[in-house]
This record gives C-alpha cells, structure tokens and sequence, in this order.
C-alpha cells in the first residue's frame, strides 16, 4: 500500500457533525458571557486582571460587604482537625527566590481545599485586599453562576464531578504580576487510586507525612509535579511548577511549599 | 474566540482520540467550562487559544481512556467503547480504518489524528503533545507505517477473505 492509498483509507473514517444541542449550549455560555454583567465581574477576578479593576472591584466589594454578603472561608461549628501552613515561592531566571504569599489551609475532604488566612509579605494592601476578595469571591461566584452557565449544562458538570471524583489544591498566585496574587487559583485532578490519578514519579516525606507525586501539564510548555498526602485528604504538601527552556530542559518557576502542619488548631 | 471554527475540529479530535460520540460532547464541554472557569489557567500571551484548546481536549481524552482502560479490565466496558449497533452502521473498510486507529499506541494515535485528520502543522502538534517535533515526525511514521500493515488487507486490488 502507497502513502496515497493509505491516505484515501483514511479519509473513510468519518467522524460525526457537532450536535447542534452542544453547539447551541456552547453560544449560550459564550454569549452570557460577553453580555452578562455578572460575567465582567469575574473577567476582573481572572489571571491578568490590573490593580486599577481590582480597585474598581474593591469598591463594590466594600458595598457587598455592607449589605452584608458573607462567605466565611470556615463556617462556625466545623472542626477543622489540621491546618498546613505553605508558602508560595516565586523563582527568578536567575535562580534566586522570594515568597509571594503564606497561607494557611486544612481539607475536610479530597476535592476542597479551604483557605483560612493568607498574607503577601511586605505589602498590607495586597494582604488586605486579598483577604476580601477571599470573603466575597466564593459568595459572587455563586450569585453569578446561574447566570453564566445554563442549568442543563450545570447539572451535567454536576454529574461529572459526581461521577469523576476529584482531587482539589489551591495553586497559587494565577499569573506572573504581583496583582494576580489578588486571587488564587485553584486545580481539580482527577482522583486515582490513592490520591491523584496518572503515573507516580516520586515518594517523599514531607513535614513527617508521607507523599506521592504525580505530574501534570502546565501552561504550554510547562509541567506541574505535586506531592500529595494520602493522611491528610491528599493535601498537597508540595506542587511545583516548571516551564520547558529550547533546550529541553525544565526550569523552576514557581512552588507551593508547606512549611508547617498544626493538628487540632 | 469564534466557536463555530473551534468546536468541530475539537469535537473530531475528541471523537476519534475516544471513539466515542458521547465522550466527545462531555470533553468538548468540559474543555469550554475550563476556559471560562474564573481562575482559568489559559494565557493567551503565551498560547494560542487553539493550541490551548487542542491540549486540554487531549488531556481529557487521555484521562478518560486510562479509565476506560480500568473499566475493561474490571470487564464493565466494551473495549472500544463503541457500542456494536455503531460499529454495524459503519461500512467495513470505515470500521476497519476506525479500529486501526483507535488500537494504535497513544503517542502514535495523537500524531496521526492531529496530523491527517486535523492536517495540522508538526510545529503545533508538537506543541500540544508536549514533545518535540522530531518525535511527531517519528510517531506519524510509525503510526502510519502500523497502519499499511494492519490495513494491507483492505488496500484497493487485494482480495480479502470472507
């Protein structure tokens, strides 16, 4: 058989046209999201998002505040059996590092990691700033949802997640300016038999507690390695992120390191 | 972000990375969400949206066939995850040409689908794949040379056995 066969071979496998269900729920996310107010609200809250919108944010944040919108990041009654205290390293090309957050967390479950405090060190404003995103953030998230994302199309992520479980981590400042530290992003892995699902690359034991590493892709030529443990909800105890160089090579971006475990705070 | 361009390459890919039509709407979807998901790791200065788009259809696919991988081996799942009513409706050189490609190695599977199908360039399969160019080069070749072997017998002039 010649190229050209095998490429007329080829051309017989078909595969189907779009539903044009998928197609219309697709234009619909899309188009609330250009339109809808709500949906400009969390365009600021993403990665990228300037100090000048994240002031903008703020005064409405405040207005929030007054009538009396809250999201506590720990709800009153909750026993939290454990804390982590991590830190998030930013490296610089040439090697050195500085610490751009230290937060504190704890997991009730595999799939959520709940923030209870964090600080940017040497910046009040940002530690401030942050902390009220942190308090209302969760809260506007869930008033806009409904608006961005129609219901059938919730309830089949719903379903997704019901049937997927997943493994949660906050993963840190979102972008490379000092503002995307203003919101945190968060990861969800799929779970596996352990902890994270895919190929184990590393055992570790970190701050007395054993760990397991597996790796993920990062940005576009980037990996993410974290070090979960299994005692601890698969808290991810470690998670470093590392971008490829032309020569193949992987070079340190950036960490989340624990630094501290405190039981029963 | 022009859906009516994005969504059926992407679709395609999920499709035949899965062999499954209802995989692909679920990835397809799923892949959407993420990008719209406040705190979306997607930069835009660094990728391009399709490339972005294109990794995060393969990771999913990949995901969900290691699980598919898991199911088969608990023997809850057929193993294509095609269902025989599908496979019957297709034609026999297109079925044939369909398992081919879903049974080659992963890598190779990639290469091939994003190359011939998607006919895009080895500069950005490579970039979606995560790999370099060479290694595309080298797991189209021999997806492709996979293919004239496990294909020889439907190849135009051959008489195949009934």
């Amino acid at each position: 058989m010649n190229e050209t066969e095998l490429d007329e071979m080829l051309n017989q496998w078909d595969a189907p046209e779009v539903p044009r269900r998928l197609l219309a729920e697709l234009h619909e996310m899309q188009r609330k999201q250009k339109s809808g107010w709500t949906m400009r609200w969390l365009a600021w809250l993403v990665p990228g998002g300037k100090l000048f919108a994240g002031a903008a944010v703020g005064s409405v944040v405040c207005l929030l505040l007054m009538i009396r919108i809250q999201a506590a990041p720990q709800a009153p009654g909750i026993h939290v059996p454990w804390t982590v205290d991590s830190e998030l390293i930013k490296y610089a090309d040439d090697g050195t590092s500085s610490v751009e957050m230290q937060m504190t967390s704890y997991k009730l479950d595999a799939r959520n990691e709940v923030l209870l405090s964090r600080s940017v060190p040497g910046n009040v404003f940002m530690t401030a700033f942050g902390r009220t995103l942190d308090v209302v953030g969760p809260a506007l998230s869930r008033l806009t949802l409904p608006f961005v994302v129609d219901a059938n199309t919730l309830e089949r992520v719903r379903k997704m997640r019901r049937e997927h479980p997943g493994i949660g981590l906050i993963s840190g400042c979102t972008g490379e300016a000092d503002s995307d530290c203003l919101t945190l992003g968060h990861y969800g892995l799929e779970a596996g038999n352990s902890c994270i699902a895919g190929k184990i690359v590393d055992h570790a034991t970190i701050l007395n507690h054993a760990t397991e590493a597996v790796r993920e892709r990062w940005m576009e030529h980037g990996r993410m390695t974290i070090w979960s443990a299994p005692d601890l909800q698969c808290f991810a105890l470690k998670v470093t992120y590392e971008s490829q160089q032309a020569d193949g090579s992987f070079h340190l971006v950036r960490a989340k390191q624990a630094v501290k475990v405190t039981v029963n705070p | 972000m022009d859906l009516d361009s994005l969504l059926p390459p992407l679709y395609r890919f999920a499709y035949r990375m899965t062999g499954s039509a209802a995989d692909a709407e679920d990835i397809v979807q799923e892949c959407f969400l993420e990008l719209l998901r406040p705190g979306c790791s997607y930069d835009a200065k660094r990728t391009p949206l399709r490339t972005y788009l294109f990794g995060v259809v393969r990771n999913q696919s990949l995901k969900r066939l290691a699980k598919r991988e898991t199911s088969v081996e608990d023997g809850s799942e057929a193993s294509d995850g095609r269902s025989p009513e599908s496979l019957l409706l297709r034609n026999e050189v297109e079925s044939a040409v369909a398992h081919a490609v879903t049974q080659l190695p992963e890598g190779q599977r990639e290469a091939l689908i994003l190359a011939h199908y998607e006919q895009m360039p080895l500069a950005e399969i490579a970039r979606v794949m995560e790999i370099e160019v060479t290694a595309v080069k080298s797991r189209l070749q021999r997806a492709r040379a996979h293919l004239k072997e496990t294909l020889a017998a439907y190849a135009p002039g051959t008489e195949r056995k009934r």
